[in-house]
């Protein structure tokens, strides 16, 4: 728990930053939750929604239950999630290995892509692990 | 219109869940033909038999699909580091050049003969071991994070694997309870 010291000191520090002040660094900031949309929630996008309704119906009736609830909906958002990573990951080796396959540089960064999107897949993994359990 | 990805003489896939495996993750010269052969025996030797068991069993699919890729990436990485290492070897170095240079400045003062030059004399054959390390040491990063990559799809796959055989336990014990339910009621009716 922080002092009161504590919390005064950091809103005041907080307040003497007002984030970037030139145009190109406004420009740059505004676009830095943009970078792949792999953070959005799956389910707000309204052209999976039917798909994933779908799914959550045909989940609940695999474990024997009467009425879709919520965890079959998380665990089919966290599956379509899942497609949509893999999706990603094989366009990362279309383009960073098989465009040039004689280029080692290409194979870094693929190497450190792979791993930014381990992150996301995990996450997705763990979401539908947990909501196919509650369900 | 892509074509379903099991062969439906060995497992069909059920029609409301075969969306999720119509555009396997194929790429370079990754054929079709190879990955729905992969699907087929491992669904054959499983038969999910709903559509969470599905889920898993393409989780497996997948991994094990990855885990072939990185592979056979690794490996042709390794080769072109050894390409590479081989290249070092034969090529030329600084102390070539000075050595080239000062023979020219000879050549041209008339105190050596073009027939005397020898030329470079070829490397020391090398062991593959030897190579080998060098490669490993030229591209350890990258090395080591498709191993990382191995062991993570292993470990997903393992995962995928308990989570099936969980919800495969969880299912027989509710169908156990559900018909125990059933048997118990005709019982309890039959006794009135």
């Amino acid at each position: 728990m922080s002092s009161d010291r504590k919390i005064a000191a950091n809103r005041n520090n907080a307040k003497k930053s007002t984030g970037p002040r030139s145009n190109a660094g406004r420009e740059a900031s505004r676009r830095n939750a943009l970078r792949h949309g792999l953070a959005i929630a799956i389910g707000s996008d309204p052209a999976l929604h039917d798909d994933i309704e779908k799914l959550a119906k045909l989940l609940t009736s695999s474990s024997g239950i009467q009425k879709v609830n919520e965890f079959a909906r998380a665990a089919a958002e966290a599956e379509y999630d899942l497609l949509r990573i893999r999706k990603i990951r094989t366009s990362l080796f279309e383009t960073h290995y098989f465009a040039d396959t004689t280029a080692p540089d290409g194979l870094t960064n693929l190497n450190v892509k792979l791993a930014k999107l381990a992150r996301y897949e995990r996450r997705a993994l763990s979401r539908r692990k947990r909501a196919l359990r509650l369900m | 219109m892509t074509k379903p990805p099991v062969n439906p003489k060995v497992v069909r896939v059920p029609k409301e869940i075969e969306q999720l495996f119509d555009d396997p993750p194929l790429v370079g010269d990754e054929l079709r033909d190879s990955y729905n052969a992969v699907f087929s025996i491992l669904a054959a030797a499983v038969k999910p038999a709903d559509a969470i068991q599905w889920m898993y069993f393409d989780d497996v699919v997948y991994s094990t699909w990855e885990i072939q890729r990185v592979r056979k990436i690794k490996a042709a990485y390794i080769n072109l580091l050894l390409t590479k290492v081989a290249e070092a070897r034969f090529a030329w170095t600084t102390a070539d050049y000075v050595r080239q240079m000062r023979l020219a400045e000879k050549i041209i003062d008339g105190k050596l003969k073009m027939e005397e030059v020898k030329p470079k004399p070829e490397p020391e054959p090398e062991d593959p071991a030897t190579s080998l390390a060098k490669a490993y040491l030229l591209g350890l990063d990258d090395i080591e994070a498709f191993d990382k990559q191995i062991a993570l799809f292993e470990a997903r796959r393992n995962n995928a694997l308990r989570e099936l055989a969980w919800h495969c336990e969880t299912t027989a014990r509710k169908l156990d309870k559900a018909s125990r339910d059933i048997i118990d009621g005709e019982f309890t009716e039959a006794t009135k």
